[in-house]
This record gives structure tokens, C-alpha cells and sequence, in this order.
């Protein structure tokens, strides 16, 4: 059992709203995101960290393969202020090959 | 077929382990596919659409927030998130399922009443309290996202490759071996039938000669 803190990161107005929600440990930026996450994965002091959609998109595959593979910590990347997420459908998409059916549609 | 295996007795006992070994790995691999997905659809139970909930919670505080916006200055608003500290904690306990890690999370975190919330009731207004209360909603939301789309995300990968694995065992590397060791078994019958043939061939030559031999000692 591993004990840690929730992190966010993000721009100002995706990190603001969960610092309201009383996360302390976001972190802005503006630019070198990937820099950050890097960073804040190897602390070890955060068990789940969420970014930004916007984040997401633009990591590097390669880190973005670590993270899939990675136990620990938990990192999810959550709807930008620019609505609809590529997450959700990419799951979907994902099921429909595994199972060869789409869940979402019955 | 890639290459012709040699038609020896040797080679067809190979096979044969090659075989059985493929079968049972063929027949594990299966099981493993199947509890996997027992598992997965476990997890999709729990975890329909929360990912539509989250996003459509989502834009309802961001929208919110927009609305705070306009009534506090963003210094203020700043000033008033740093000030809404609590504490939480998260438990990662990393379940393994076949193989594939799940994190399980616990999480520990301070409910908070109204005085202890870091904002005062006659300094704000009535949207930032909305947005505040908004966005603890899609925290907790977030937390279960995390948990259920990381396990079901893995679980879903694990499973096609389970799955490919499974499929190309049972239709291509079992199949193939078995035309091999068809090959081999036709081609030392053959061999077999031939050497039989050729020592009737000879046994008769050797009896004809006898029987010459036989022959011209009478004469």
C-alpha cells in the first residue's frame, strides 16, 4: 500500500477549479508540461495526478506508454475547458476491437 | 507451408511434443482470456458512462467558474483557492489480475462544513460558493474515473492480446504443425513402403539367382 497526495496540472483555468475543490499541490504552467509530469511522477510524493486533455495530447508517445504501463502513480487526464474528451471515446474504441462489439451502443 | 521439415522419426517426435505444448498453452491462454474478461465486465458494471458524467459535470463548473469570474477579480479568486486547503490522502493498492495491475484507490479526504471552507459568506458571493461545491462533485467523480478507466483500460488491452494470442495459436501455429506432422508421417510411410518393396525386389532377384545357380549345377 502506497500512501500519497493528489496533484494537478495544468493551465490556470483547469487547475483553479480543483485547487477550490481543496487540492494544494496543482501546478501551473505555460509551457514544458511534459517537463512537469516527468517531475512530479518521480517525486513519489503523488498517487494520482490528473492533466489536462490539452496535456495529454501533446506528451510524447513514449512517455505516454510508460504511463499506460504504470502501476503507480495513477495519472487520468480529465476534459479541458474546451468540453469534449478524446479519452472516452478512445476506450470505446478499444473495447470494440477487444470484444468485437461496441458496448456504448446498446 | 515456410520451409520442409526433414522426414525423420526424430523430427516427427518433436512435433508431436511441439504440439501437446501448443495445446496447453492454447488451452491456458483461453482460461486466462476468459477471466479476464469476467473481470472487465466486473469493472463496466460499476463504471458505465462515468466518463460522459464527468465530462457534462465538467463543463457545468467550468461554466460556473466563468460565472465566479465575473464577479471576483482573478486575483481574488486566486487568493481564495489557495486559502481552501484540506487534506487528503490516497491509498494505492495495486491489485494484480492475470498479470495486469490494477490500482485500487482509498481515498482519505477531510469533509469540509461551511466555516472551514477558506472563503467568508459576506466577502463572496453566492457563484463562487456554486462553483466551489461543483467542483468537489467532479473531484470525487475524477477519483472513481481514475480508478475504473485505468483498470478497464489495461484490462481491455490485456485481453486483445490475450485474445490475438489465442486466435493465432488456435488457427495458425496448431494447425501448421499438424500439416507438418502429416507430412513427415506420409513421407516415412513412403520411405517404409519403398524399402519394403525393394527388399521383395531383391529377395526375389536373390531367389531367381539361387534357383539359376540351381539349375545349371543339374546340368
Amino acid at each position: 500500500m502506497t500512501k500519497g497526495k493528489i496533484a494537478v496540472l495544468g493551465e490556470s483555468h483547469f487547475t483553479m477549479g480543483f485547487m477550490f475543490a481543496g487540492l494544494q499541490d496543482a501546478v501551473t504552467y505555460k509551457e514544458g508540461g511534459e517537463q512537469r509530469l516527468v517531475e512530479l511522477m518521480d517525486s513519489k510524493d503523488y498517487s494520482v495526478i490528473f492533466i489536462s486533455e490539452k496535456l495529454n495530447s501533446e506528451l510524447d508517445w513514449r512517455l505516454k506508454k510508460k504511463i499506460s504501463n504504470l502501476a503507480y502513480p495513477v495519472i487520468v487526464a480529465l476534459p479541458d475547458i474546451s468540453g469534449e474528451s478524446a479519452e472516452g471515446d478512445n476506450i470505446r474504441a478499444l473495447i470494440k476491437r477487444a470484444l468485437g462489439f461496441d458496448l456504448a451502443a446498446k | 507451408m515456410a520451409d520442409q521439415p526433414n522426414p525423420t522419426r526424430m523430427e516427427l517426435l518433436k512435433l508431436k511434443d511441439r504440439i501437446a505444448l501448443a495445446r496447453k498453452g492454447h488451452k491456458l491462454l483461453k482460461q486466462k482470456r476468459d477471466a479476464l474478461i469476467l473481470e472487465f465486465f466486473k469493472i463496466l458494471k460499476k463504471s458505465k458512462d462515468i466518463r460522459s458524467e464527468l465530462n457534462a459535470k465538467m463543463k457545468g463548473a467550468y461554466a460556473s467558474l466563468a460565472v465566479a469570474k465575473a464577479y471576483h477579480s482573478s486575483f481574488e479568486l486566486e487568493a481564495l483557492s489557495l486559502a481552501s486547503a484540506r487534506n487528503m490522502d490516497v491509498d494505492v493498492q495495486v491489485k494484480n489480475v492475470m498479470g495486469v495491475k490494477i490500482p485500487n484507490l482509498t481515498v482519505s479526504m477531510e469533509k469540509r462544513e461551511y466555516p472551514n471552507k477558506g472563503y467568508s459568506i459576506s466577502g463572496t458571493t453566492a457563484m463562487l460558493e456554486a462553483t466551489i461545491e461543483e467542483y468537489e462533485g467532479v473531484l470525487d467523480m475524477a477519483l472513481s474515473l481514475a480508478e475504473s478507466e485505468i483498470a478497464m483500460k489495461r484490462l481491455i488491452t490485456e485481453i486483445e492480446k490475450t485474445k490475438r494470442r489465442v486466435n493465432s495459436l488456435e488457427f495458425i501455429m496448431i494447425p501448421r504443425l499438424q500439416d507438418e506432422m502429416k507430412v513427415i508421417a506420409f513421407k516415412l510411410d513412403e520411405l517404409e513402403r519403398d524399402s519394403f518393396v525393394s527388399l521383395k525386389v531383391i529377395k526375389r532377384k536373390l531367389e531367381k539367382d539361387k534357383a539359376e545357380k540351381a539349375k545349371g549345377a543339374e546340368a
